[in-house]
């Protein structure tokens, strides 16, 4: 009697057990019919993507107007994107290959009108000449200018003027006199300036070193020689930015640098073709 | 000449607008069917042509477009209007539909707006803004496919 009763149980307890796995998968059934209902009814959580829609020579013509940051960010989007960029990649070698061939004649020519600048040598004597007569300042000069309290204003403008061709953060501005001390006040002054790198000025300093062409030496040195030695060094310096062999110098490096960004360009498009 | 769109709507237009139509200008046919085009886009393309009416010359945008140029620096300032005044989705569906009628300048209006609007931004930025606004349904999609495939026919 104990044991059928044991097994009776054992039985209702059996069925139980499927009674509850069969709720169980009804509700995950009910759940996912209930979420296919609620997108139907909201289907702004179903977003449409463009992506799908744009046709390959559509995503050619607008690769046409991206430029090449974009042109490679671009392959990124999509499968089909990326499809249509190493389509496009041999047509946009071919322009840079152009655009680069131009660019050396471009060079060519620079470097031969360089060449022929470079026989006139009138600029570089000019800038040698100032930086002789620099030669010839010595520290007790410094010193001697260093030690004014109240500079004229003249002199104060040619240190000022000096002081920012050494350091392109120095703010020139009235009643400085202090700061001017301090760069005065450098054991290697007059060497920084004999060393000084004409191509390291930049074009907002040459900006304001021009308002020495409006100063004459005779004015700088009725108040102090070593001003006008100084003075001198500052008309070279901004007369030697103003040659053309300067300017022909400075183009011939912009060239050789685009024509080399150019290069490594067309390298990293052949590896994404080859891809 | 008569333009039906996909949802059965007739445009008529003057020879004249059709102008910038390049394919279709020479052609004899009176009508022109374009099954893959809605109503409101088709309306848009033909505003385009009525906006250049009298242009004889639209000069060409310049490629690459330099990244400092907006839209308003390499377009005149009714095409500007015209194309920031939609949106992206509408942008797409008239590139097709101008591709299909030869309206270059319209092409070219539309792809640089779009390469505009894309440029310096990473590939999620542009998949998200490439996600269309309007939701789609099962039934919706069905429809497109269905309409697909009758033109493909």
């Amino acid at each position: 009697m104990l044991i059928t009763l044991q097994q009776e149980l054992n039985n209702l307890q059996q069925s139980g057990k499927e009674k509850e796995q069969r709720i169980e998968s009804l509700y995950i059934n009910l759940q996912e019919i209930y979420n296919l209902q609620s997108n139907l009814d909201k289907p702004a959580q179903t977003k449409n993507n463009m992506l799908h829609q744009v046709r390959p020579e559509v995503f050619h013509q607008i690769i046409q107007f991206l430029d090449l940051k974009s042109f490679f960010q671009f392959r990124l989007l999509s499968r089909r994107a990326n499809d249509v960029i190493k389509l496009m990649i041999p047509q946009k070698i071919s322009c840079i290959q152009k655009q680069m061939s131009e660019h050396q004649d471009e060079l060519q020519l620079k470097i031969q009108l360089s060449q022929e600048e470079a026989k006139d040598e009138n600029s570089q004597n000019m800038l040698q000449a100032a930086f002789d007569g620099l030669n010839q300042l010595q520290k007790a000069h410094i010193n001697e200018l260093k030690a004014l309290a109240r500079p004229t204003e003249l002199i104060e403008r040619i240190i000022n003027l000096i002081c920012l061709i050494l350091d392109s953060k120095f703010k020139i501005q009235k009643d400085n006199w202090r700061e001017c001390q301090k760069i005065l006040s450098r054991q290697d002054f007059l060497q920084q300036i004999i060393s000084l790198d004409i191509n390291s000025i930049n074009d907002k300093q040459l900006k304001q070193i021009e308002q020495v062409e409006s100063i004459s030496p005779e004015q700088a040195g009725a108040q102090s020689i070593v001003a006008r030695s100084l003075l001198i060094f500052l008309k070279g310096v901004v007369n030697i930015r103003q040659t053309k062999l300067y300017i022909y110098q400075n183009q011939i490096k912009e060239l050789k640098l685009k024509i080399k960004k150019e290069e490594q360009v067309i390298e990293r498009l052949g590896k994404i073709m080859n891809k | 000449m008569k333009f039906i769109s996909q949802d059965d709507i007739t445009f008529e237009i003057d020879n004249e607008v059709l102008r910038q139509c390049t394919k279709i200008c020479n052609t004899d046919s009176s009508i022109v069917k374009l099954t893959s085009t809605k109503s409101k886009i088709l309306q848009k393309v033909i505003q385009y042509c009525e906006m250049h009416l009298n242009d004889f010359d639209i000069p060409e945008i310049q490629k690459p477009i330099k990244y400092q140029h907006n839209i308003f620096d390499i377009v005149s300032f009714k095409d500007a209007q015209f194309i920031t005044n939609l949106e992206f989705e509408e942008i797409i569906q008239i590139i097709q539909a101008a591709k299909f009628l030869g309206i270059n300048t319209l092409i070219d209006l539309s792809c640089a707006y779009i390469a505009i609007k894309i440029r310096g931004k990473n590939s999620q930025q542009v998949k998200e803004m490439l996600k269309s606004n309007k939701p789609i349904t099962d039934e919706q999609e069905q429809m497109d496919r269905d309409m697909e495939i009758k033109v493909k026919k």
